[in-house]
Formats: structure tokens, C-alpha cells, sequence
């Protein structure tokens, strides 16, 4: 039985736990955290972390000019840094947000009001809220490799598909989704176990290769935010919204469509969820979270202005997808296309395979350039080539930006629906 | 009345600057965090230095904080040594600790590498990972975690069921 096994996890787990702490290095932290706490961060213990990023800056110099040049001023306990920043201005009140513990709360409501917004229009799209209704019907199929909840509330349906796979689990998981109570959802769910995996016909609204490709972009931009943007986007508000965003997310993740794109890209820390419906982007941006929906309408323009908006400031164009069983990447320099694949799969990896390939490149201008996508399938012949022909390196048949430009978008769009076709 | 010694009572004297209160709640504090700094530190004198600077980061962020439950507090916690931690690198690159941190285990029959129980852990997503370390080495419950970690309790159940699959696959000798 599973339960078995996991207890046998988890009595490994407790048993590989850390060594404690010595009595020696017991004493040794106490000292240096008594000398720390003796020091006066001025103004405060975050700000060294806050400014090491490019995005700080502008705020580093108001606040120099505020203070004063040195602005080591502040030492008194009463005079704490919130007090005076306060009314500066706005970047100053983001800065203050990230300091201040009554104001990340603000700032989560923030978070939760936009990720609300979000979950209404997935709601929209893929299922109908079940809210204040009364469950009439809860049928849980478990399938070998997933189940397949159903339930019905009324007139009202929604379909999810789980891990859960036993009858105290899949109540778990329908609570984790929908407001019912316990006794609500046992009183109507009947659980019938199948001998075989789930098809297209069981009704799940996604597969379980979706579930993980949303998965491992959540993760891929996990890693993009931490390492990218450095300190400054772990500051608590940042990364408590991407909590927020990433527990939403894996939510509503079993009723995201099949054929959703995630991508991140480069230094807006962006993500986008496309689908046949249209485009939601989410935007991490001065340490607030935008979730925009765009529809398919006049998308193509739209995709052209946003790609001339992102690389207005340089000729280069990077574009990886990580596939299941590859990288390629794609190199635009100066209207010169080069592709070639690579085993490496974090931002940081395909950034260093770059560097290895481009040795003219920085790494800040590669890690400016990059796109990332995440593709749940191996790659194809053409997923290597923006052209026609199979070419393998220089694509020297593309000689304007403008061919190129509209080349990628093709490529975008197949690559976008992919997904559903497999 | 607030009793001195618990938690809430430390918090709220240490909020106030209360010296010898944040020893105290240093000391209740310290091997839940270290365990989970561990995880996330290529070295055990990597992880004194996270473990301390986090305590250094809380003393002075602490009259900021106003209590309302442990578990947001812990959340409190967590997110400073998460911040402290990106000193490090990425979280996410971050190998995990090297086996001479950990302790030899004689009592199970088939021991547990802790080398093949760290690579693992590493395979796992960072939000996967950090429950399965707050619940099994800091000994977090699942209503903290979820506190900690912005998350409802049940998903922080399912996904902890789901991450103990993974992990019985990932090492099939031990269960």
C-alpha cells in the first residue's frame, strides 16, 4: 500500500534530518548575532541586499538625496526608516512596502485581489463556479496514472483531474478547490477504481503532462525570479506574491487547457499563459504582480509591438525551448540566425551554454535577450529551424528583421498549439 | 495574560528590544531553522553564517512585526532566512547538503544513504522540497507550512502526499 511505503519516506527523512547545532556552534552564533545586533543598520538590514540590483538604483539615489550623501543618520530606534521614507514617493513607498510588515500586508491583498481576478477568468473559461451551490453529484474515477473528479452542483459542473487516490485524499482535494465540507462531499462521492489509464473520453479537463509542464514552468520561473532579479526579488512582498501566485497557480492547475503556454521572459520578469482563448500575462514589475488578459483578436500585431518593445534596445534576439529531451536554442544577432541544442535546462545552464558558444557575449546581455519556454514534448526537426529547410547553423536566407521578425511568430504559434496536437 | 516564556510572549518582549527575550527565542528557534537553512547551503559553516545573519535580519526587522499567530511569525522567520539564503545563489541550484553534515544512521537495516536521500530532495521542486524539509526535518505541522508557504493547509497535504511519491520512486531501495 502507498501509506506504507510513505511512512517508510518518511522514517527515512526523519532519520537523514541535519546534525543539531554543537554547544560550540551554539555559542558562536549567539556572539556574532549579539555584535549584530549591536550595529545599526541604517536604515535598515535589508537595504544592502535591496540595492544590488539595477532596478534599486534610481532608489538608491533618492534615497542618498534624501538623507544626504552617507545618509547614516538614522540611528535612533524611534526614527525608524518607514517613518521618513513615507512620503517621498512612490518608488519609495514600493521600498517601504518591501520593509514594512503592515504594509506587505497591503501588499498581499494586492496580490490576492489581481490573483482573484486571475482565478475569475480561469474560472471563465474552463469551469463553472461551483460557489453557494449545493454539491449534488461528486463521482471520482481512479485511473492508473491519475483521477478524474467530477462533480455537479445543480446545474453547474466542474472537472478536475488529481493525485489523490484514495477516498480521504480526493475529499482533501476536492476541499483544496471548492468550498464544501467534509460531510457535504462524502455524502454524494462515489469512487469507482479503473484497471487502466484515463483517455481524452474520461472527461479530464487536462492531462497529467499538463499538470507537470505547468509545474515545471512555475518552477522554471521560480528559479528565474530567485536567480535573476537577484535579492531584490526575494524581498518579502515580491516573494510572498510569488508564493501566493505559485500556490494559486498549482490550484488551478488541473483545470488549465492542454494546449497553455508559459514562457518567461528576460528582464521584465514576465510570464504569459496562452491559450486558443487568448493570452493572460502575469507581470512582476517593481515588485507588484500583473495579470493582464489579452484576447486573440488583433494578437498578431500585439505580438509584434511587444517583441519590437523588448528588443528596442538591442540587436539581439535569444530565444531557448527547453524541450523534453533538448534545449535549442536560438541566436539572433544583427539579423544573423544561428541554432544549436544543449542538455542544459535552468536559465542559468543555457545561459553559460550560450556564453561557451558566443564567447563575445556577456552574460548580462545574453541573460537580457533570453527567452525561455517550456515545451512538454521532444523536439522535432523543424523546432531547430525558423525556415523551411533544415538548415542545421547559419540561416543566411533571413536577411531582413522583418522576415525574421514574422518567422518567429509562425514558430510561436506552432509551437504554442503544439501541445494540443500531441 | 501572555505567558513570558511561550512564544507569543518572547516575540512580543523581543519586539519591544528585550535583549535576553530574542536569546531565548533564538534558542527555541535555532534547530528548526538550521535544518531548514541546511537544506538549502552547500556547507555546514555556510549554513551557520545564513543561520546567524537571519537572526541579525530578525532582530532588527522585529519591531516592525506585530504578533498574531506562531504561525505567522514562522512565516516571518521563514521569509527572512529565504532572503539570507538568495546570498547564496539560487535556491534552486543550490546542491544540497554534503554528506558529512549529516548524521550516520546504524539503526535501519537498509541505512538511508543521506547522500542519495540529498540528490533526491534536489530533484524535487523548490516548493515541494521546502515542505517535505519544513515537516520532516524542522518539524513544522502542515497548518504552519501552509502559513509559512501562503498556501492552504490541503494543498500543502497533497502536495506533500504527491512529493513522498516522487520521493519513493526517486529512491526505490528504501520503501
Amino acid at each position: 500500500m502507498p501509506n506504507n511505503e510513505h511512512e517508510r519516506i518518511e522514517e527515512m527523512l526523519s532519520a537523514t534530518q541535519p546534525q543539531d547545532l554543537t554547544s560550540a556552534e551554539r555559542a558562536r552564533i549567539v556572539a556574532a548575532v549579539e555584535t549584530g545586533m549591536q550595529s545599526v543598520p541604517v536604515p535598515s538590514p535589508y537595504f544592502p541586499l535591496a540595492f544590488t540590483t539595477p532596478t534599486m538604483i534610481p532608489l538608491a539615489l533618492v534615497l542618498a538625496l534624501f538623507f544626504g550623501v552617507g545618509g547614516t543618520a538614522v540611528a535612533s530606534d524611534a526614527a525608524r526608516p518607514g517613518d521618513f521614507l513615507f512620503p517621498v514617493d512612490r518608488a519609495i513607498e514600493d521600498l517601504r512596502l518591501s520593509l514594512s510588515n503592515d504594509k506587505e500586508d497591503l501588499r498581499i491583498a494586492f496580490a490576492n485581489e489581481r490573483l482573484n481576478e486571475f482565478s475569475s477568468i480561469v474560472d471563465e473559461e474552463f469551469g463553472d463556479d461551483l460557489s453557494e451551490a449545493t454539491l449534488t453529484e461528486a463521482e471520482a474515477d481512479i485511473f492508473t496514472n491519475e483521477t478524474i473528479v467530477k462533480l455537479e452542483a445543480g446545474d453547474r459542473k466542474a472537472v478536475f483531474s488529481t493525485d489523490a487516490d484514495t477516498r480521504a485524499e480526493i475529499i482533501a482535494a476536492i476541499r483544496t478547490r471548492f468550498d464544501f465540507t467534509e460531510t457535504e462531499i462524502d455524502a454524494v462521492l462515489v469512487v469507482e477504481t479503473e484497471d487502466r489509464a484515463s483517455t481524452a473520453d474520461d472527461g479530464a479537463a487536462v492531462s497529467a503532462a499538463a499538470r507537470l509542464r505547468v509545474e515545471h514552468a512555475l518552477d522554471v520561473l521560480n528559479d528565474f525570479v530567485l536567480s535573476a532579479r537577484g535579492a531584490a526579488s526575494t524581498s518579502p512582498g515580491v516573494l510572498t506574491a510569488l508564493q501566493v501566485l505559485e500556490a494559486h497557480l498549482l490550484e488551478r492547475s488541473s483545470v488549465l487547457p492542454d494546449d497553455i503556454r508559459m514562457r518567461v521572459r528576460d528582464d521584465r520578469a514576465r510570464f504569459e499563459i496562452e491559450d486558443e482563448n487568448g493570452r493572460t500575462r502575469v507581470e512582476i514589475k517593481d515588485g507588484e504582480i500583473r495579470i493582464k488578459k489579452d484576447d486573440h483578436e488583433d494578437d498578431d500585431s500585439d505580438d509584434r509591438e511587444d517583441d519590437r518593445d523588448d528588443s528596442s534596445s538591442s540587436a539581439l534576439e535569444i530565444e531557448a525551448d527547453v524541450f523534453t529531451d533538448t534545449t535549442v536554442v536560438k541566436v539572433e544577432q544583427n539579423d544573423r540566425k544561428t541554432t544549436f541544442s544543449t542538455d542544459a535546462t535552468t536559465r542559468a545552464e543555457i545561459i553559460a551554454a550560450i556564453l561557451d558558444e558566443y564567447p563575445g557575449l556577456t552574460s548580462a546581455e545574453v541573460d537580457g535577450a533570453l527567452e525561455l519556454e517550456v515545451e512538454d514534448r521532444a523536439s522535432r526537426a523543424d523546432d531547430s529551424s525558423d525556415s523551411d529547410s533544415d538548415s542545421d547553423d547559419d540561416s543566411e536566407d533571413d536577411t531582413s528583421g522583418h522576415g525574421g521578425g514574422s518567422d518567429d511568430d509562425t514558430d510561436d504559434d506552432n509551437s504554442g498549439h503544439g501541445g494540443g496536437h500531441n | 495574560m501572555t505567558d513570558e516564556a511561550s512564544l507569543q510572549g518572547l516575540v512580543e518582549r523581543s519586539v519591544a528590544l528585550d535583549a535576553a527575550a530574542f536569546r531565548a527565542l533564538i534558542e527555541m528557534l535555532d534547530r528548526k531553522l538550521f535544518r531548514y537553512v541546511s537544506s538549502r547551503t552547500n556547507t555546514r559553516e555556510e549554513a551557520i553564517d545564513i543561520l546567524q545573519d537571519t537572526f541579525i535580519a530578525l532582530w532588527h526587522a522585529l519591531p516592525r512585526f506585530e504578533y498574531r499567530s506562531d504561525a505567522g511569525f514562522y512565516r516571518f522567520v521563514y521569509t527572512i532566512a529565504k532572503r539570507n539564503l538568495s546570498k547564496v545563489g539560487s535556491t534552486r541550484s543550490v546542491p544540497l547538503p554534503d554528506p558529512d553534515m549529516l548524521p550516520d544512521n546504524e539503526f535501519l537495516t537498509e541505512a538511508p544513504r543521506n547522500a542519495d536521500v540529498a540528490s533526491a530532495l534536489k530533484k524535487l521542486g523548490d516548493t515541494a522540497r521546502d515542505i517535505v524539509v519544513l515537516r520532516h526535518w524542522s518539524e513544522f505541522s502542515f497548518k504552519e507550512i501552509g502559513a509559512m508557504l501562503s498556501m492552504k493547509e490541503e494543498a500543502v497535504r497533497v502536495r506533500h502526499h504527491r512529493a513522498l511519491s516522487k520521493l519513493r520512486e526517486l529512491l526505490p531501495l528504501y520503501a
